[in-house]
């Protein structure tokens, strides 16, 4: 298995470069799209500059860093869905991208996968979690549809859900969601906006507040059966904890198994130093985690609460969890 | 406009009252719920009845539920009259086109935007101050692209869904039919579902997404949630939050062919 780590323009290069990381992925988002749309219409799924580069120049750099160390850079243009023009411009990028040694580009929107094919990009596409594959007819068909080299699993599948999938599409690599970011929705099918303070609207990524997030302040008021209300209530209120959390480090033997062979910390924006202690906790969880097998899941567990204890000084709940094991 | 009654189960036929010319039949938002063939059948029937035009509606399916629903397709397109299909899957999308149905429906589910319940009160929302392009585009969906316009009628898409949403319509004409939902707007849906977990003991939370599913118990219920940042009612049924606007934008006869309306919350 290879550990996949996020990459901005604000990030500490040489300490990434001499991380446990194999791979980075990372988004860009033009000055001049800003200026025209704001930064909420974003070429990717992150919406805050913060999590982005903003310049060509300034990922060549990134790249040209990371290439000296052996590794790679994916570039994400994986938004939902984009207007005319940004096919246009996305396919533009894709040459320069290349140029500059970015052969990966992460796509979610299936039209822009066939515009890019159908234009001649040769590059690799990874199907990114948010094309809203649940099932494995549906990337059988993207994979013949988009000549796809990696397929990136949804976040809101169990283990056996993957495991059943990467056996009926064989092929591409598959990569899942690891840690961080652990969306309550699905956000291929997702309206809400995530690009703004919740309260001016303004690219303010420290202020950041997501309707999805609120969920202490949602109040269940009105039902048609009570006792179901309360559950839900208290269901509710149980996740609140997990704003930060989504991890399935516990599952990595089970993942293994399943065929998953690239692990993605979310979490552009994040601190070079919150990336480097993620990576460092994940890399000693595969490294933990070799030779186990699936029945050997539940010790491993105890051995990852112990691990995350160290790495973060605080232990963790199901709520956290992107698997349950 | 061609008005369109939507329903999602068979104990609601007799909802089907009123100047209809078609019944739209099926769940868009969970697998678990597509009814069974004879449901979809006797739909169907009662559409005929009626002299009116039949179209089924299929979710985003979960793999657990794909073989079931192929196999429906498989079992029902053999006994059903003309009748459209709505796809929410790529992969029932290919089932569909090996079954050589075509006039299909890119739905809603499919059919992405970027326009949450925020609309609602965009001032509130600190949305007010953006620049009018954005406002543009928030407006518009993934089927108002005309390359993938082109995509989409390649593969036997004729038309594609709309939400009512309230960040209102910038739209230029399209190569598709375009069909608009009234009067719930799809937010947001998920596979982490809170109904999903009531059959959970008190107290316990479960994690990921079950591999145990879940008992339907969601059927029937419905929640109202006060989101503090929205400047609306967030109805959630099922697994799937939505909004109501029974408000139809002006222009919409022009902009649309059909009016898909839902006496209740779809599931």
């Amino acid at each position: 298995m290879k550990l996949l780590a996020p990459l901005d323009e604000f990030d500490d290069l040489e300490a990434l470069a001499a991380s446990e990381a194999d791979e980075f992925f990372c988004g860009l988002l033009p000055e001049d799209h800003v200026q025209r749309y704001s930064n909420l219409y974003s070429l990717n799924r992150r919406a805050f500059t913060r999590c982005n580069f903003s310049s060509l120049r300034a990922l060549g750099n990134a790249v040209a860093t990371l290439a000296d160390a052996g590794k790679p850079v994916a570039c994400a243009f994986n938004s939902t869905f984009y207007l005319d023009e940004e096919y246009g411009s996305i396919l533009e990028y894709a040459g320069q991208l290349q140029d500059l040694g970015v052969n990966d580009l992460i796509i979610s929107d299936v039209g822009l996968g066939a515009y890019l094919r159908n234009e001649g990009f040769e590059g690799r596409l990874h199907l990114g979690v948010d094309t809203g594959s649940f099932n494995a007819a549906t990337v059988r068909f993207l994979l013949s549809e988009l000549s796809v080299s990696r397929v990136i699993l949804n976040r809101h599948l169990n283990i056996n859900e993957v495991a059943s999938i990467i056996v009926s599409a064989p092929g591409p690599q598959y990569e899942v969601i690891i840690y961080n970011a652990p969306c309550r929705h699905v956000a291929a099918f997702c309206g809400n906006l995530h690009g703004a303070d919740g309260t001016s609207g303004k690219d303010n990524w420290e202020g950041r507040q997501f309707p999805c997030w609120c969920i202490g302040e949602v109040d269940v008021f009105q039902t048609d059966d009570p006792p179901r209300g309360e559950q839900l209530r208290q269901w509710l209120g149980s996740l609140s904890s997990a704003r930060h959390g989504g991890c399935g480090a516990c599952a990595l033997p089970m993942l293994r198994e399943a065929g998953v062979t690239y692990l993605k910390i979310a979490g552009r924006g994040a601190p070079t130093t919150a990336k480097l202690r993620d990576i460092g906790f994940l890399a000693a969880a595969m490294a933990m985690s070799h030779g186990k097998g699936p029945r050997e899941t539940a010790a491993y567990a105890q051995e990852i609460i112990r691990l995350r204890f160290e790495h973060y000084g605080h232990t963790c709940g199901p709520e956290d969890c992107y698997y349950e094991v | 406009m061609e008005r369109t009654l939507s329903i999602s189960r068979r104990d609601q036929l007799a909802l089907l009252e009123g100047d209809y010319t078609r019944l739209r039949f099926g769940v868009e938002f969970c697998s678990r719920l597509m009814p069974a063939p004879n449901d979809v059948l006797a739909a169907a029937t009662a559409a005929a009845d009626r002299g009116i035009a039949f179209e089924l509606v299929t979710p985003y399916v979960a793999e657990p539920d794909f073989k079931r629903i192929a196999v429906l397709l498989e079992h029902v397109v053999p006994q059903l009259g003309p009748f459209e299909l709505a796809v929410n899957d790529w992969g029932i999308y290919e089932v569909a086109a090996k079954l050589g149905l075509g006039a299909l429906t890119f739905g809603r589910v499919l059919n992405r935007k970027r326009a949450g319940a925020e609309f609602a009160d965009a001032k509130a929302s600190g949305l007010a101050d953006l620049p009018p392009d954005f406002f543009a585009t928030a407006s518009r969906t993934a089927a108002d692209n005309t390359h993938f316009q082109d995509y989409l009628l390649e593969k036997g898409f004729v038309a594609a869904e709309y939400d009512n949403s309230l960040a209102g319509f910038d739209l230029a004409p399209s190569k598709l039919k375009r069909y608009l939902h009234s009067p719930f707007v799809f937010v947001t849906t998920t596979r982490r579902c809170g109904p999903g977990s009531f059959q959970s003991a008190p107290g316990q939370v479960r994690s990921g997404v079950h591999p145990g599913g879940c008992a339907e118990q969601c059927v029937g219920h419905t929640f109202k949630l006060d989101i503090s940042s929205y400047g609306v009612d967030i109805l959630l049924r099922g697994n799937t939050q939505f909004y109501s606007n029974e408000s139809i934008p002006d222009g919409a006869e022009e902009l649309f062919e059909r009016l898909i309306y839902h006496p209740e919350l779809p599931y």
